[in-house]
């Protein structure tokens, strides 16, 4: 099975906050898991994909929710008319292919799943198939990366210590506001002054953090707003779809965020 | 646009509509540019239900205005339209013109679309054509009367208060069709009075969350704002917000606009105290500083914070530029003083006056060097005073209003030294008089009173207990609720000796642990899904597949092939809220006791077995003396553990009346920032609402009852134990039958009051 189609062929932009990338190309180099810790929207996601296609190798992404079993990473057996095939999951052709794999928000997999990714992650460098009773062992170029959104946390939901401490942990924020302006300027396509507006939308929203929003508006939901605004929809309306409505549905916090926007404006 | 839906307004033969309206060719046209428009932002899926909107008005021979109105409204909201409300939409045009007629339904639909925003959101039209659609409904002749009346009363009033007003006018003039169509036109004064009711509404009070928010989201300060009702006889009432601490005290007098302005005033206010609490460093040294100089002073750092904040948010100049009215040149303090205000936000403002251009010179230099400076305003502030003089234009402290009123008084600028007695704002009046201005000797004199006056009045204030909250009341006469009516005070919590009600507790000790034997089975939670289960009530197809699996590969297979839903564990907080009014002193049982006795002794053992079970639990005393009084003692709050709640339940001491409805609100308030999956209210009370101010025998009755359903409508459970022979009987209508238990035998009530949770909890 040919992992090219997880091969990134153009440089996905990223614009870098501090040594993440030379952490990361370390990290690879000694083939130590990695970590990537920070809010939601905020380009974990995007870096991964540009140091993928640095590093010329296939990424296989898998984003993780509470459903996910371990027969959804490893692999199942399947029914093919009389027979049963064994039908590799993404994992295990990350494994057996030499990718990056990248498991986005862990947190989100139940704690029988996340197992199953403990023997890959020390000298071992194996991956169990217990279905097929069979022992995988890494590919040489095979790297781990795992996304981890420390907002989230609660007792309910946390990463078993024994699972965090495998990995080596990359902090992420919301660049500071001129970068992100400029990322979101590039992302969505617009002016520079609006980009500089949105951004002061999304930091006056992430004060709310914890004081009736989770989280406040990410990079990726401003750039959203930035799109629809280049497709002509008027600002103030463009921010309350990307920004006021997905964020919250208390009145009272909607009412303070919209006034938040028109005061930007 | 219109071209392009033109084009696509193809025929379409299957349409009954469109071949009913082939013999009126204009309609016809409309109709099919309305249903190209409909179909492409619909799409097909919602095609037919806007179909039958349009040929069922039309079978209610609604016209060509009404049809023609439709569909312009329509094409304004439907890009933001939910299609599920097309329906909604139909009905209320159909009911308007089967109730109002055909011409005042056109002129009700037309005049909604207006109030549609193009590409913006139109359920606010939608609201109010559904407004209009009931009004027609049940007064089809007060339909006309109050589309004229629409505008002014738009203006003035949100939508929820307006059909509050209307309301109130269908209930005033049931009979009346005369008056009912006086009240609509506006000729009937009561029209007028409920209106002002209805605008006073728009108070702090409904504003004061979301304004903590914004103030945080802009500048991540902690603002509170709260509002501050004048004393009973509070001879000097505050008519600007004082700021301090954290916290804007917007006096109640504070004359407000109305309506959506209101809105934006109190934005205004907060957004201007944020903007102090960040860019104003340290306070103003009070020293010897004259009236006329801290005012001065106050002007100018209303006017540097105002420019920093607006540096970071422009909206926010728009925002306060709007409260800045073109003051009248005139050699006045008053002209003066706003013009100077606007000019050094206003760049565009143009000023002749000497004094002013002077003024917004030398501020703007001192700025443009260093806006940080915050001593700029102090210096600038003294050359400007010392003009004044030389222009012998008088300066009455006493008189002076900080313009515009969004402002704060500034008085939380100034830092008042540790040893004054005085408040700052007397300092102020004090001033005044020590500098007499020749015309104003004799109004002075009094003004130094007035602040004596003011001082002790304030002294028996904060006696009564910190004010916590100001919350409405309910007036069944009037079917309406009076805002910002009663005052929540702090009790003061202090402890008593625990050494009676720890032995009471010992004594009881074979009551408790049946009370926890009974305990111990409740359990109640959200329901968890469960997979791989033995049996349950769906199939789990994953397991299925790997039983399949299994099978072939001539494995064991697995059997657990179901999922089931299951609660777990507990989520449930709970609040008690105790009545200690004066009839709690009544003996029980062998007179040794009263009635707080046993029921602090009944919230003492439930609170430890409730504690036992990890339920958060909070426990709140209350009693009232007058509405200005309603006092709610914190005994236990809900991160705090049973032992500190114990000496604080031993010092509770019978004492006034039963303001329940009141005590029912703040109570709810408290459990409702909880975010627990169930939140329950127990009152528990001996007595039927009552207070010293009331003489109508039903009116806090009424307003209990309306306090519970409104608890109820926030999703919170309310129930009341009801101690007494006939507690019960005032309880049931307050309460609903159903969720009052009596507890005749009061020395019952440990036993019961564990029941009555049980059964709340595992149901
Ligand atoms: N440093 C950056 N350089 C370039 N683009 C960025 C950067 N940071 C964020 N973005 C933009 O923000 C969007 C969201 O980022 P991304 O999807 O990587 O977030 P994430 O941290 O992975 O979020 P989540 O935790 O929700 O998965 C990206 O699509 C990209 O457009
Ligand atoms: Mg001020």
């Amino acid at each position: 099975m040919s992992l090219d189609p997880f091969r990134i062929a153009d440089e996905p932009f990223y614009s870098p906050v501090a040594e993440e990338m030379t952490l990361f190309e370390a990290a690879y180099a000694e083939r130590l898991p990695v970590m990537l810790k920070g809010p939601t929207g905020c380009g974990k996601t995007r870096f991964v994909e540009h140091m993928a296609w640095k590093l010329g190798r296939p990424l296989v992404t898998i984003a993780c929710h509470e459903d996910m079993t371990a027969a959804d990473l490893v692999g199942r057996f399947l029914l093919d008319g009389d027979a049963t095939v064994w039908r590799d999951g993404p994992m295990t052709q990350a494994v057996r292919g030499g990718a990056i794999c990248y498991l986005d928000e862990i947190v989100e997999a139940r704690q029988d799943t996340t197992v199953v990714i403990h023997p890959l992650t020390d000298e071992r460098r194996v991956l169990m198939l217990e279905k097929k009773n069979e022992l995988i062992p890494a590919h040489e170029d095979f790297f781990l990366v795992i996304s981890y959104n420390p907002g989230y946390q609660s007792a309910v939901k946390d990463l078993k210590e024994s699972t965090k401490q495998r990995f080596a942990a990359i902090d992420f924020d919301y660049a500071e506001p001129e970068r992100e302006a400029r990322i979101v300027a590039a992302e969505a396509g617009i002016q520079p002054a609006l980009a500089d507006t949105l951004v002061k939308i999304a930091r006056a929203s992430r004060n709310l953090r914890g004081h009736g929003l989770e989280e406040g508006a990410s990079t990726r939901t401003i750039i959203r707003a930035g799109k629809l605004i280049s497709r002509g929809i008027g600002v103030e309306q463009a921010c309350e779809m990307a920004i006021v409505a997905p964020l919250t549905d208390s009145p009272d916090t909607r009412s303070a965020l919209r006034s938040a926007v028109q005061a930007c404006l | 646009m219109s071209g392009e839906a033109t084009n696509d307004a193809v025929r379409d033969e299957r349409d009954p509509l469109e071949n009913e309206l082939s013999a009126r060719p204009a309609l016809l046209d409309g109709y099919l540019r309305a249903r190209a428009n409909a179909a492409r932002v619909l799409g097909s899926e919602h095609i037919e239900s806007w179909k039958s909107v349009s040929r069922s008005l039309y079978h209610l021979n609604a016209g060509p205005g009404v049809l023609e109105g439709l569909w312009s409204f329509e094409s304004r909201a439907l890009p933001r339209i939910d299609p599920a409300t097309l329906p909604v939409l139909g009905e209320a045009v159909a009911e308007l013109c089967r109730h109002a007629g055909a011409r005042c339904a056109a002129k009700a639909v037309t005049g909604a679309r207006d109030r549609v925003p193009h590409g913006g959101d139109p359920s606010e039209a939608l609201e109010w054509l559904k407004l209009l659609a009931q009004l027609a409904r049940r007064a089809p002749e007060a339909l006309a009367p109050f589309l004229g009346s629409a505008d002014m009363l738009l203006s003035r009033l949100a939508l929820p208060d307006l059909a509050a007003w209307i309301e109130d006018g269908l209930r005033f003039h049931v009979r009346d069709r005369r008056r009912r169509i006086a009240y609509f036109r506006l000729d009937d004064p009561l029209a007028h009075r409920r209106l002002a009711v209805h605008e006073g509404r728009s108070r702090l009070s409904g504003h004061a969350d979301r304004l903590a928010l914004f103030a945080r989201c802009l500048f991540d300060v902690e603002l509170r704002c709260e509002a501050l009702p004048a004393g009973p006889d509070d001879e000097a009432p505050l008519t600007r917000a004082r700021l301090g601490a954290g916290r804007l005290l917007v006096p109640e007098g504070l004359q407000a606009p109305a309506g959506h302005e209101a809105k934006a005033f109190f934005e205004a206010m907060t957004a201007h105290a944020a903007a102090h609490l960040v860019f104003t460093r340290e306070r103003f040294a009070i020293g010897k500083l004259k009236p006329l100089q801290i005012a001065l002073t106050g002007l100018l750092e209303d006017a540097r914070v105002e420019r920093l904040a607006a540096a970071r948010y422009p909206g926010l100049m728009r925002l306060w530029l709007s409260f800045h009215g073109v003051a009248r040149p005139a050699r006045t303090v008053q002209s003066l003083f706003a013009r100077l205000s606007r000019g050094l936000l206003d760049p565009a403002f143009e000023v002749a006056d000497g004094w002013v251009v002077k003024g917004r010179r030398l501020f703007e230099a001192a700025f443009a060097e260093d806006p940080h400076r915050q001593t700029l305003a102090r210096e600038i502030a003294d050359i400007l005073g010392h003009d004044l003089g030389q222009m012998r234009i008088p300066f009455d402290a006493k008189a002076y209003r900080v313009e515009p009123s969004y402002r704060d008084d500034g008085i939380g600028l100034f830092d008042v030294p540790d040893d004054a007695e005085t408040d700052p704002l007397d300092l102020m009046v004090e001033g005044a008089r020590m500098t007499p201005e020749p015309e104003e000797g004799g109004s002075q004199l009094g003004a130094g009173e007035d602040a004596g006056r003011a001082n002790a009045s304030q002294a028996e204030t904060s006696d009564l207990g910190a004010v916590v909250a100001t919350l409405p009341e309910w007036d069944y006469r009037l079917n309406a609720e009076h805002p910002d009516f009663v005052t929540i005070r702090q009790a003061t919590m202090d402890g008593g000796d625990p050494a009676r009600l720890l032995t009471a507790l010992d004594e009881s000790r074979s009551v408790a642990s049946r009370i926890h034997a009974l305990l111990r089975r409740a359990r109640i939670d959200r329901p968890v899904r469960l997979k791989r289960q033995m049996e349950g009530e769906e199939i789990d197809m994953e397991a299925v597949q790997d039983l399949v699996v299994s099978r072939r590969l001539g494995e064991v297979p697995d059997p657990r092939i179901y999922s089931t839903k299951q609660r777990r564990g507990r989520d449930l907080a709970v609040m008690l809220l105790l009545d200690t009014s004066q009839s709690t002193a009544d003996p029980v049982g062998d007179g040794q006791k009263t009635v707080l006795d046993v029921a602090s002794l009944a919230i003492a053992i439930l609170g430890s077995e409730m504690e036992k079970l990890g339920d958060p639990f909070a426990v709140l005393s209350f009693a009232s003396n007058g509405r200005e009084n309603v006092r709610l003692g914190e005994v236990k709050a809900f991160d705090e553990m049973v032992d500190a709640m114990i000496p604080r339940l031993a010092g509770l001491r019978p004492g006034y009346s039963t303001r329940l409805g009141a005590a029912a609100r703040h109570a709810a308030d408290g459990l409702a920032t909880r975010h627990n999956h169930r939140r329950v209210l127990i009152v528990v009370s001996d007595g039927e609402p009552s207070d010293v101010d009331v003489d109508d025998a039903r009116y806090l009755g009424e307003d209990a009852r309306r306090a519970v359903l409104n608890v109820r409508d926030r999703g919170l459970d309310v129930f009341c134990v009801a101690l007494g022979d006939a507690a019960d009987r005032a309880a049931a209508p307050i309460f609903g039958r159903r969720n009052t238990l009596a507890v005749r035998r009061i020395t019952d009530l440990p036993e019961r009051l564990a029941a009555l949770y049980f059964r709340l909890t595992v149901s």
